[in-house]
């Protein structure tokens, strides 16, 4: 399995092969790699973080 | 004269049917090195033998005043073609259209050059930035300022 990137519109989506780690921080980066229609690159990296929850929900408390 | 500054010296923009009118086709406008554009329009999804027109404006979205680039015939294709010179920078032109003649009233496309002048921005992120409880499945969603290019790697977006 690979990352994936998809596209709907200006929507880009990136879908990791599997799941992220729980309780983990995580950092996520738009290069200027990424282009419009025209060619023309963002005119700088987009990064942002975020962290993960618990993996598994625990029921009957 | 506006100075060309980091402006693009060759552009592409897709013409974007207007009201379902399915005219399509693309414009393809060149700086030249001592001023002045070269504008070629190739359109398609016509009627053959039809008159239409181009325009240029400084709107991005075909609207307001605006100046000719000329007329043409459809062929029996449903293409037309037009090529054009016009005294205006690149940088000073926001978009070009198509017109159904006789009174080229109608706007059919319009392709929106001005775009290409400015460089994509991302407006909004999924998660957003400094967010907590994530899903641990989560797909990563980014909505830029407009639509990009498709990538096949994932060097443009990484974890």
């Amino acid at each position: 399995m690979t990352d994936t990137v998809s596209y709907a519109g200006v929507t880009a989506t990136f879908t990791p092969a599997g799941n992220l780690a729980p309780l983990t921080a995580y950092t996520a980066t738009i290069t200027t790699e990424a282009r419009d229609l025209a060619g023309k690159a963002l005119a700088k990296n987009v990064v942002w973080s975020y962290s993960t929850w618990a993996a598994v929900w625990c029921e009957g408390w | 004269m506006t100075g060309f500054g980091r402006a693009p010296h060759h552009v592409k923009v897709p013409l974007v049917p207007v009201d379902g009118s399915g005219v399509t086709g693309f414009v393809q406008l060149t700086q030249l090195p001592h001023g002045g554009t070269n504008i070629n329009v190739v359109v398609t999804h016509l009627t053959p033998g039809k008159v239409y027109a181009s325009f240029y404006y400084e709107s991005s979205d075909c609207s307001a005043a605006h100046d000719p680039l000329g007329a043409f015939t459809a062929h029996n294709s449903g293409e037309g073609h037009l090529h054009a010179k016009v005294d205006d920078n690149l940088n000073q032109i926001g978009s070009v259209s198509v017109r159904l003649g006789p009174d080229f009233g109608t706007l059919l496309a319009c392709g929106a050059v001005g775009a290409v002048n400015t460089a994509p921005i991302v407006r909004s992120t999924f998660p957003v930035n400094g967010a907590t409880g994530v899903a641990i499945g989560a797909k990563l969603t980014a909505t830029f300022s407009e639509a990009m290019l498709p990538r096949r790697s994932t060097r443009a977006a990484s974890l």
